[in-house]
């Protein structure tokens, strides 16, 4: 019992765990909060696309020995941006002109880090996150984001929701649906650059995306399924933080196996229930 | 002399010269017509015939290039509330897991509506407006998991939740089986008898005379508007539909002339009874 009890808590006699905690709980509560929208918008491929996006940033910030947030979230909102002009503006399918621009801004990142020598930060890392190296400046900065994004989320629930469900309907009671886009997309791109450090660029897809599903299988109504995501969200996170400082793996992988193992068994629940 | 509890009918939408442009497309042209508090206005035409444009502008979505459009004497951007729309299905996004309660509660969002809370008075006008559509007992099952003719319903209420006055159903028996029409026309009639002006957009001739009031006909511009029984004529049909307008034409109520002759009604005679 003692043994068990300490697997759980002698991790957090080390300050870096308890950063790592901080920002897993953030990571947990945000990704699923904004996946929901997410799946049910099929934008996955756009939040891919996002994360993928900002490694320029990031190595720029890393070059200049400056907080990674300082590089990521001015080409994050940049790309979110940019992604919602294209989308509308030109004769170019979103899927299509959303491709593009990551492949070349990853690229860009690719190139930068090719080119730069004695980079403070491990490519790895980057790509598959190190929750465990996050400074305190790095946990002021991801609780600060999140809460605002959290606050903006929960006070224009209705009109997110309502734009999302019937763009047009919304339009026609007067919501400015292009902005709410705009805001969401924004919203999104600061959510996936603070789960950066935890999950890496490439799997923090499946933190926005796995809760997400696993939520909307095991309750049926949009508040409810958000309310399980979360839930789903911050147990993958924090298991997955448990098993990325005993088994010394990244974390990314390690929480993304945690979500996806929950996955699988909304499967199997939702398989049952629709058999009974 | 008006008879107690009967509404006053007056002219609520009024389009004057109205254009719409498309790049250097037309898809309204100088589209002129008025409609009554109180009426049910089918608008029939061809695809492509500006049938939603038109709804578009009258919500205020959609920009006019040239004339104008006055909704209770106001443009359609300052009557944003006074009309409600009933989107066709292919433009709402069914994945979203809502139910009945949940859409109609949309009806009273607003800019200023944060933190998606709900007054009292919110949740009676919700309750309400299920009751009337005959959807209060199925308020928790998800929109995704009802019929089209319940979801028809469900986003009427979502109307009459915000308080709308007008109500534009774009394509709103668009894979509705027959029988959930007719229970929507139904309350659709109720709606009309107590003073809401309500405009659909159909493509079924057949049913027009027993369902509307009046009828639009539209293709980029008003070609007539009239009783059903009388703005049929073999031209306007022409004017809609092209050469095939005239296999329209024998047309009867539940009665296809292309199906087999109609020995009461020749070729060329006026198609009225529609």
């Amino acid at each position: 019992m003692t043994e068990i009890f300490a697997v759980f808590i002698s991790p957090f006699e080390y300050s870096f765990m308890i950063r790592a905690l901080v920002i897993s709980v953030c990571v947990g509560v945000m990704c699923p909060l904004l996946g929901v929208y997410v799946v049910n918008r099929g934008l996955g491929f756009m939040g891919d696309a996002m994360a993928h996006s900002v490694l320029p940033g990031m190595v720029l910030a890393f070059m200049l020995g400056v907080s990674p947030f300082l590089g990521a979230i001015p080409t994050g909102i940049a790309v979110a941006l940019a992604i919602g002009y294209l989308g509308k503006s030109f004769r170019v399918s979103e899927d299509t002109s959303i491709g593009i621009l990551f492949a070349a801004l990853f690229s860009i990142g690719l190139v930068m880090i090719s080119l730069s020598k004695g980079l403070s930060v491990r490519v790895e890392d980057i790509l598959l996150g190190q929750i465990l190296g996050v400074s305190n400046t790095d946990v002021i900065i991801t609780f600060s984001l999140a809460g605002l994004v959290l606050i903006i989320i929960a006070a224009l629930h209705r009109q997110l929701v309502f734009t999302s469900f019937d763009p047009l309907g919304a339009t026609v009671i007067g919501l400015p649906t292009r902005w709410l886009d705009y805001l969401l997309l924004v919203s999104l791109s600061v959510v996936i650059v603070v789960s950066l450090q935890a999950v890496g660029i490439v799997l923090v897809v499946a933190m926005l995306i796995t809760p997400a599903a696993a939520g909307a299988l095991i309750a049926r109504r949009f508040t409810r399924v958000m309310a399980s995501s979360v839930v789903i969200g911050v147990f993958s996170a924090v298991c997955g933080l448990y098993l990325a400082y005993h088994l010394d793996i990244p974390s990314g992988p390690s929480m993304t196996l945690v979500a996806t193992a929950i996955f699988v068994l909304a499967v199997i629940y939702n398989q049952i229930r629709a058999d009974q | 002399m008006v008879e107690i509890g009967t509404p006053v009918s007056r002219k609520i939408i009024e389009a004057v010269d109205a254009c719409v442009e498309f790049g250097s497309e037309l898809a309204l042209d100088d589209v002129t017509f008025s409609v009554m508090s109180g009426t049910m206005t089918g608008v029939v035409g061809p695809n492509g015939g500006g049938k939603s444009t038109l709804f578009n502008a009258l919500a205020g979505v959609q920009e006019l290039a040239h004339g104008s459009i006055y909704i209770n004497g106001k443009s359609p951007k300052h009557a944003r509330g006074e009309v409600g729309y009933v989107p066709q299905r292919e433009r709402v996004n069914w994945r979203f897991p809502l139910s009945a309660r949940d859409v109609v509660s949309l009806g009273k969002t607003g800019r200023a509506s944060l933190f998606g809370r709900s007054t009292p008075a919110d949740e009676r006008s919700i309750e309400e407006s299920l009751r009337r559509v005959e959807m209060w007992d199925l308020k928790n099952v998800l929109v995704d998991k009802m019929s089209g003719g319940q979801r028809q319903r469900v986003f009427l209420a979502r109307a009459l939740a915000q308080g709308a006055g007008i109500l534009l159903l774009d394509e709103a028996f668009s894979g509705v089986d027959v029988g959930s029409q007719e229970g929507l026309v139904e309350v659709l009639k109720v709606l009309r008898d107590e003073g809401k002006c309500i405009l659909m957009a159909t493509h079924d001739l057949n049913t027009l005379a027993d369902r509307f009031d009046e009828v639009i006909c539209l293709n980029r511009h008003v070609c007539a508007q009239g009783s059903p029984e009388t703005a049929f004529t073999p031209s306007v049909l022409e004017e809609l539909y092209g050469p095939h307008g005239s296999m329209f034409a024998d047309h009867w109520q539940g009665h296809h002339g292309h199906e087999g002759h109609n020995p009461d009604h020749e070729p060329g005679e006026n198609p009225t009874s529609l």
